[in-house]
This record gives C-alpha cells, sequence and structure tokens, in this order.
C-alpha cells in the first residue's frame, strides 16, 4: 500500500513550476475572496447603521399615514363649521361641533401636528405651493395673500403644503 | 470601493437607484416624496432674488413664477436651446445637471459617502448629440458618467432579463406621465439591440386625470348647475380625488369619492357624493388608452416583426399599473405581460443594476440562495410545526425545544418535512429518524432540542438532543432534485387553497391535545391530592375524565368541548387550592416550546423531494 502509493504520487508530482502557477492563482483567490468579504463586512456595517436610522425615523413617523388621513377629516369640519356659522340659529349644535373640533385638533397637535402660516407670509416653495397668482398694489410679490386649503408641519416634516395665492405684479 | 448610481433622468419625473447588498434599492429624495411616489419631479427653477430650487419645490412654486421655472428641458438635450431665465442663459444640460446634483447630494446623504461616478439612462432614440449632452450634465453636476444605457434596456435588466440564457425579442410599453415611448429590443449573448422605436410626446397619464376631473365635474353640474372647475379650491380638492381615485381603481373594482362641502348656492351647501367603478373608470380613459395603439403597430412595423414575433413585453410607467392598460397590451399582443418589478422604479433600478455589474458587485457567487417552501417537523396530533419559514435566506440555524407526550415515553420520532399547509400529512415528507434512550419520565418533563441547519449549498442537517443525557441523533438531507419553480408555486397555491379547511384541522387536532393534556392533568391532580379530597370529589373528576377520553376517541369535535367544560367544572369545584394546583401544573406545562412530538411508528416515507443521505450517529 504505502510503496504503490509513493509511486502514483512521484508519477503524479507536479513541477515546481506548476504549483507557483496554481499558488499564484489561489493567491488571486484569496485576495478575491477576502476583498468580497470586506466589501460585503463593511456593507453590512452601513446597513446596520442605515437601518437603525430609519427605525428611529420610522417610530417617530409612525403615525404620519393616519395624521395625514386625518387631515380631510380637519378640513371638512372647517368647512361644515364656517358654513353652519353663516346662517342663523343653531348656536348650541355649532358650538358643539366646535368642540368636537378642538377636540380632534387637539390630539393631533399632541401627535405633532403643526399648522403651516400662510397669509401675509413670504412665499416659501419648501412648505407652500402655489395655486394661484394675482397682483395687488397693496401687497409685496411674493406675499401669500389667501390660504386656500392649509398646510400642515407634522413634526420636522412638511406632510402637506398649503395651497396658496401668492401676488405677482407684472 | 466607491458605489456607483444608477439615474432615470426623466422627462417629467427622476429617480435614482444604488445596490445594497446586492439588490436595487430606490435612493430617497431629501425634500420628501411626491404624489408619484419615490420619484421626484424634473423641475429647475430660479427666484427673483436668485435662489436655486429643484425638484418638489421647484414645482410647487411654478405657478407663481412661471418664467422662473423650466421643467421637460430633456426634449430640448443636444440641442442649441437656451432657457432665458432672469436675463441669463442656460443650456438643457445646465438645468439637466441641476436634477443630477440634487440626487448626488441625496445619494452621499442616503449611503454616507461620496459619490462621484453615474450610469444614466436615455431614450433609446437619443442620437449621439444627445447622449453627448447627457454625459455633459453629468459632467457639470461632478458626476463621471461612466455609462449611458437606454431606458428600456434598464427596465429589462431590472426584471432579470439578462439572466436569460435565450435570444428574446422585447417590447418594451414606456407609458409615463406625459410621454409614450415603445421600444422593440432584441436581446442574445448578452447584448441588447435597438430594433425600433416609436412613441408619442404628447400622451400620458396626465390626460388620464383630466378625464376623470371633467367627468366629476359635469355629474355635479347635472345635479346642481354648479361648475366646480372655475373654483380653484374646489379644483384643488377635486384633482386631488380623481388623481386617488384612479391609483385606488387599479386594485379595487369601486370607489367612493366624497368631498363635503365642495360648493354652495343659494339652498345651502353642496356635497360631492360620487361612486366611480372601475367599469366607468375604463369607459373614461379607454380613448387615451387607444391611443396608444399606433406606437405599438408603428415600432412593430418598424422591427419588420409580426405580433407572435414578440417573447417578452416589459410595461414601465405608472399608467400602466392600470389593470385596462395591461389588458390593452395584452390584447394586441396575444401575451401577457411580465410582472414583479414596480414599473415607476424598474428604469432607476436597471442603471443600479448596471452599476453594480460595472463595479463587480453583481456576481452569481455573491448570490445568496432562499428556501423555497417551510420546513419544520410534525408534532402531537398531525401538526406541521414550522422550524425555518419559506423565504428566509441561507445559510441558517433554528432550533426549538420539544418534550415527550406520554409517561415514560423513551423514544421520538423526528419527521421531517417541507410545505406551506399547517397538518403533516398536506405536505411533503423529507424523512425521519428516532431519537432512542430518553431516560423514563413524565410526559412534557423531558427536554429535546431539535435542530435545523441548512448551509450555503441548501444542505439540511437535522439533529435531536436530549438536553439531560446529551444524546444525539442527526439527519443529512440533501436537495438532488431541486423543486421547479411550478412545483414551489403549486405547494404555495395549495395550501392557500386549503387555508380554511387546514385551519378547521389544525384548531381540531389542538383542541384535541388540549383535551388529552387536560385530562392528563386531571387525573394527575386527583392522584397528587389522594386524601385531600372526597371521595364524591373524586369519583366525579374520574368519571368525567373517562367521558372526555371516549369523547377523543370518537370525531365529534363539539362533544369533546363539552366534556372538557364538564371536566374543567368539576375540576373548579374541588377546594380553590386544589384548583391553583392544577393551574400551577398547567401553567408548568406550558413552559415548553410548541407541542410534544407525536409519537410515531416507522411509516413509509411519502413523495420525498430531498434524499436521506446518511442516518445519523448514536
Amino acid at each position: 500500500m504505502e510503496s504503490s502509493g509513493k509511486k502514483s504520487a512521484e508519477s503524479s508530482e507536479p513541477s515546481a513550476r506548476d504549483l507557483r502557477l496554481q499558488l499564484k492563482e489561489r493567491d488571486g483567490l484569496v485576495r478575491e475572496y477576502l476583498s468580497r468579504l470586506r466589501w460585503l463586512q463593511a456593507e453590512f456595517e452601513n446597513y446596520k447603521k442605515r437601518v437603525t436610522k430609519e427605525r428611529e425615523e420610522l417610530t417617530a413617523y409612525a403615525n404620519e399615514g393616519l395624521v395625514t388621513q386625518l387631515l380631510d377629516v380637519s378640513d371638512n369640519f372647517e368647512r361644515a363649521i364656517g358654513i353652519a356659522k353663516r346662517e342663523e340659529g343653531n348656536r348650541s349644535i355649532i358650538q358643539g361641533l366646535e368642540m368636537v373640533y378642538t377636540q380632534l385638533q387637539n390630539i393631533l397637535k399632541k401627535e405633532g401636528l403643526v399648522q403651516i402660516k400662510a397669509v401675509g407670509e413670504p412665499f416659501d416653495p419648501f412648505k407652500h405651493e402655489a395655486v394661484m397668482r394675482v397682483s395687488s398694489n397693496d401687497h409685496k410679490d411674493g406675499t401669500i395673500v389667501e390660504e386656500i386649503q392649509k398646510g400642515y408641519f407634522f413634526k420636522s416634516k412638511v406632510i402637506r403644503p398649503s395651497r396658496v395665492k401668492v401676488v405677482k405684479n407684472p | 470601493m466607491a458605489k456607483i448610481i444608477g439615474i432615470d433622468l426623466g422627462t417629467s419625473n427622476s429617480a435614482a437607484a444604488v445596490m445594497q447588498a446586492g439588490r436595487p434599492v430606490i435612493i430617497p429624495s431629501a425634500e420628501g416624496a411626491t404624489p408619484a411616489g419615490k420619484m421626484f419631479p424634473s423641475y429647475v427653477a430660479f427666484t427673483k432674488d436668485g435662489q436655486r430650487l429643484v425638484g418638489e419645490p421647484a414645482r410647487r412654486q411654478a405657478v407663481a413664477n412661471p418664467e422662473g421655472t423650466a421643467t421637460a428641458f430633456k426634449r430640448k438635450m443636444g440641442t442649441e436651446h437656451k432657457y432665458k431665465i432672469y436675463g441669463k442663459e442656460y443650456t438643457p444640460q445646465e438645468l439637466s445637471a441641476y436634477l443630477l446634483q440634487k440626487i448626488k447630494r441625496d445619494a452621499e446623504a442616503f449611503l454616507g459617502d461620496e459619490v462621484t461616478r453615474a450610469v444614466i439612462t436615455c431614450p433609446a432614440y437619443f442620437n449621439d448629440n444627445q447622449r453627448q449632452a447627457t454625459k455633459d450634465a453629468g459632467a457639470i453636476a461632478g458626476l463621471e458618467v461612466v455609462r449611458i444605457i437606454n431606458e428600456p434596456t434598464a427596465a429589462s435588466l431590472a426584471y432579470g432579463i439578462d439572466k436569460l440564457e435565450k435570444e428574446l425579442k422585447i417590447m418594451v410599453f414606456d407609458f409615463g406621465a406625459g410621454t409614450l415611448d415603445v421600444t422593440i429590443l432584441e436581446f442574445g449573448k448578452g447584448v441588447f439591440e435597438v430594433k425600433s422605436t416609436s412613441g408619442d410626446t404628447q400622451l400620458g397619464g396626465t390626460d388620464m386625470d383630466d378625464v376623470i376631473v371633467d367627468y366629476l365635474n359635469d355629474e355635479f353640474k347635472k345635479d346642481t348647475g354648479i361648475e366646480l372647475k372655475s373654483d380653484k379650491m374646489a379644483l384643488v380638492r377635486l384633482r386631488e380625488a380623481a388623481e386617488k381615485a384612479k391609483i385606488e381603481l387599479s386594485t379595487t373594482l369601486t370607489t367612493e369619492i366624497n368631498l363635503p362641502f365642495i360648493s354652495a348656492d343659494s339652498t345651502g351647501p353642496k356635497h360631492l357624493v360620487q361612486t366611480l367603478t372601475r367599469a366607468k373608470l375604463e369607459e373614461l380613459v379607454s380613448p387615451i388608452v387607444e391611443r396608444c395603439r399606433p406606437s405599438v403597430e408603428r415600432a412593430l412595423e418598424d422591427a419588420k416583426l409580426a405580433l407572435g414575433d414578440i417573447d417578452k413585453i416589459i410595461l414601465v410607467g405608472g399608467p400602466t399599473r392600470m389593470p385596462l392598460v395591461r389588458r390593452f397590451i395584452e390584447e394586441i399582443m396575444g401575451k401577457k405581460v411580465g410582472r414583479g418589478v414596480d414599473p415607476m422604479e424598474c428604469v432607476a433600478m436597471g442603471a443600479a443594476i448596471q452599476a453594480g455589474v460595472i463595479t463587480g458587485e453583481v456576481k452569481e457567487l455573491l448570490l445568496l440562495d432562499v428556501t423555497p417552501l417551510t420546513l419544520g417537523v410534525e408534532t402531537l396530533g398531525g401538526i406541521f410545526t414550522p422550524l425555518i419559514p419559506r423565504n428566509t435566506t441561507i445559510p441558517t440555524k433554528k432550533s426549538q425545544i420539544f418534550s415527550t407526550a406520554a409517561d415514560f415515553q423513551t423514544t421520538v420520532t423526528i419527521h421531517v418535512l417541507q410545505g406551506e399547509r399547517p397538518m403533516a400529512a398536506g405536505n411533503t415528507s423529507l424523512g425521519q429518524f428516532n431519537l432512542v434512550g430518553i431516560p423514563p419520565a413524565p410526559r412534557g418533563i423531558p427536554q429535546i432540542e431539535v435542530a435545523f441547519d441548512i448551509d450555503a449549498n441548501g444542505i439540511l442537517n437535522v439533529s435531536a438532543k436530549d438536553l439531560a443525557t446529551g444524546k444525539e441523533q442527526a439527519m443529512r438531507i440533501t436537495a438532488p432534485t431541486k423543486l421547479s419553480k411550478e412545483q414551489i408555486d403549486r405547494m404555495i397555491k395549495e395550501a392557500e387553497k386549503f387555508a380554511e379547511q387546514d385551519k378547521k384541522r389544525k384548531e381540531e387536532a389542538e383542541l384535541r391535545n388540549q383535551a388529552d393534556s387536560l385530562a392528563y392533568t386531571a387525573e394527575k391532580t386527583v392522584k397528587d391530592l389522594g386524601e385531600k379530597i372526597t371521595k364524591e370529589q373524586r369519583e366525579k373528576i374520574e368519571s368525567a375524565v373517562k367521558d372526555l377520553r371516549g369523547a377523543l376517541g370518537g370525531r365529534e369535535i363539539e362533544k369533546i368541548k363539552d366534556r372538557m367544560e364538564n371536566l374543567k367544572k368539576a375540576l373548579q369545584e374541588v377546594s380553590t387550592v386544589i384548583y391553583q394546583q392544577a393551574a400551577q401544573k398547567r401553567a408548568g406545562g406550558r413552559k415548553q416550546y410548541g407541542e410534544p412530538p407525536k409519537e410515531k411508528k416507522d411509516e413509509e416515507v411519502v413523495d420525498a423531494k430531498y434524499k436521506v443521505v446518511d442516518e445519523g450517529k448514536e
């Protein structure tokens, strides 16, 4: 067993040159794998950091979707109260409605909803959206003269820009 | 090595993506997402005081500052056209560069690293001049454009077409917010070749919103005589509602549009309440969709191809999410369209994949596999208890502690299965083995750790270890014949189909387990308490246990439930002290993870897709 093993080993013994080539090939592979590993590891580290950041954001803004959907409800409350007030009578019902509206607003405020200031402010495209322009002698260019739809911040993020009318003199 | 990002520089909207762990991810826009999704509008604006705005803020101020705002400048790329804004001239590539600069900033914030290189997409019909202009735009923005690729090619990459080792003829139907591009590509030997392009630069999803708004306006006018479109505030609400309804009707058949207090006249406030069905929406927009037909036909004609020659259809752009658009294309082509990648993001994603290929990041070597089906073991009552859920990336390892189902049970059978059904019988058996020599103990006491370990090659090692004695038994399962995609899909579909029925069976099995456990606890309680309870009480419990056991022999679920209640009552009647003792026992029993495995005789192995390689070591 031993002798035959030795014999076959001798006959198939690769030359030094072959071995060197093999070694070089292996070296190349090792380098490639190592670089891939480093790449992957670095990416994983970055990924972990990003996920942590994203999770923080997610927790902070978890209610954003719900709050955004409730903006329509809040708008409609304002419209209902506004129109009801134009007519005489029903004082107590209007008062009740106003209370419910305040209740809703307080909940939203507690969650981090803040109304964006609009009328009289200079137009700022980072929180306002222009839907109309008007000319006016009483106002400077770029002043907001009318709010068509209220805009809101949720914490530090604009979840809905205010839709506004802006002064633009020819 | 720094990342190369992929950019979809669109006429109305743009987006960028980057490879993350082998997958393209859309880079979020700093100013937040628009209603269009993760893309941002391709707008650049200058205010009178010289401030430059890009993306969403630029779009928001367009109405107030039309002469300072530019968009759709992609259409002028490669021409001598100059945009004159407040006395200064800008070339289309300079304006495009402002978009690219913003993307660069967003990407750097996202990756936390400097970004200097990019792959940018352009329409297939762009000539050398236009492509050079795109490259120049990159250079102005401080980005080296390592490659310009065609938008339809990028979309094909996102769909993994380049991985198919086949020659294919592909039609890419790109229906955007404002333009339609139809491209026919030929793919072979890793190369995409453009055979023909056609399209319509004045056709898109915005046209659809317009007809919906008109319809809602007309309907309201019929009821009330009020023209909503002349009231700016009402129009804003109307347009928003129309867009929302359009998107919603891609997944539902009917939607409710509610706009209270939209207007008022002398008779009081008016509300818009309108139900819009998908059928109505399709009736409204179908003339617009129909306008796509000539472009499709022309593309085929120019490529000198017949309808049947196209192997694959890829849809790009938000409006292609509409079932009507998909049906329209499928009807013309007589072929199903490809799905699975977000049609609005696929161009940016394809560009990122191309970028990944250039950095060498996309390599087969790193593609990790996932388990296509859930792997688990059979436990008491024929329940399938999952250990590794489907779609888990491998290599992975999971273990769980099980216990015995009977007193003084010395052998447990580990029956390994794969599948999505809750009952073991519905799934495919991969093999089983016994762990013997467990020291005799009451049921629920021995702790047997079952571990599943799948290596990178998909070979599953299952081991069971008695934690008391350290005795271990293992089995190796390889996948000599991998399940085909069809088989896996079939198994998943079956699981959905039988979900209701399976749930019932599982509940039944669980109820039986509970009943059995209750009977056992009751007997044990009686034995433990001995003389502490009266003979009457003992007999009452014993007869209730007997009744329950009798019911368990039958198939009537209600009977088992009733008798369980009877036994519980009998137990409760015994003094509170005794009841508390029993409760402690039950709670103690629950601490064991999962259900005890059922003792099972060696049975035939059903249709194993995996083969047992070696039976374990003692």
